[in-house]
């Protein structure tokens, strides 16, 4: 019997404001039949450089989703809100 | 009207299916390994009415995970955790030590959530934050919580006394996604 484990980006969400949701998965298999798959989450809004050393393919989608007029856009509107509790 | 199949067959995926419903053009259904009914296609889901308003009345994404608090900006190695159902979110985080001391009146913040809310402060939630608090021998104090900014949660010590780094703080909150 051989168990073994996997990571890799397998669901990636860009919303309409060029946030990009981003979903890992751990696939554990046993003599090669996936036997389970967890999820690990995050977030990258426009302008995050965290995202450019993220997995691939985040890097990649960053740099075309997020244009100039994009993170501008989603820093005006994150401006535009009240904060408070 | 176009046709669909009914086939005792496997596939291959994240789970080989022994029934498949094939709508005429692509596999949309199956039972798959461990007796699961899964949704072949992105977007796939359960329709609880025989209405055209499908949108409105169609389960269509339930999903469980982890996910990392930064609290106050400082990744303390938390695992948090989420449920989604349709567009709720459910996030919690529980016993987590280390949180930099606050001061009644003190706000902080804690990102990292699993799906973004859309960044409208309009839509955020109220949500329930404690810290157990040892100088008052482990009596949990609350804060006040909204969810809101994408992907942050605000919460203010309001409980009337200072929490030290030794105190465990728990996150339980409710909110909407985008989608």
């Amino acid at each position: 019997m051989t168990l073994a484990s996997t990571t890799n980006i397998d669901k990636v969400e860009t919303l309409q404001d060029g946030t990009i949701q981003v979903r890992q998965a751990e696939i554990i298999t046993k003599d090669g039949v996936e036997i389970a798959r967890n999820f690990t989450r995050w977030v990258r809004h426009p302008g995050d450089t965290g995202a450019h050393t993220d997995p691939s393919p985040v890097p990649a989608i960053a740099t075309a989703v997020w244009t100039a007029e994009v993170v501008s856009a989603y820093e005006a509107m994150v401006a535009s809100q009240a904060r408070g509790v | 009207m176009a046709y669909g199949n009914l086939n005792v067959d496997t596939i291959t995926g994240s789970g080989a299916s022994s029934v498949i419903v094939n709508n005429g053009s692509a596999n949309v259904a199956g039972f798959t390994t461990g007796n699961n009914l899964q949704m072949l296609q992105n977007g796939g889901g359960i329709v609880f009415s025989n209405s055209s308003a499908l949108t409105n009345s169609t389960l269509n994404d339930y999903e469980t995970g982890t996910w990392t608090p930064v609290i106050n900006g400082t990744n303390l190695g938390a695992v948090g955790v989420y449920t989604k159902i349709g567009r709720t979110v459910f996030v919690s985080f529980n016993n987590q030590t280390g949180v930099a001391a606050t001061s009644n009146g003190t706000q902080y913040t804690i990102t990292g959530l699993p799906f973004s809310d859309g960044g409208d402060y309009s839509k955020g939630a109220a949500c329930n934050i404690t810290f157990n608090s040892a100088s008052r021998s482990y009596i949990d104090s609350i804060c006040a919580g909204r969810v809101g900014s994408g992907t942050t949660v605000y919460f203010t010590n309001v409980s009337g006394y200072s929490s030290t780094t030794s105190d465990a703080w728990n996150l339980g909150a409710v909110y909407t996604a985008t989608f």
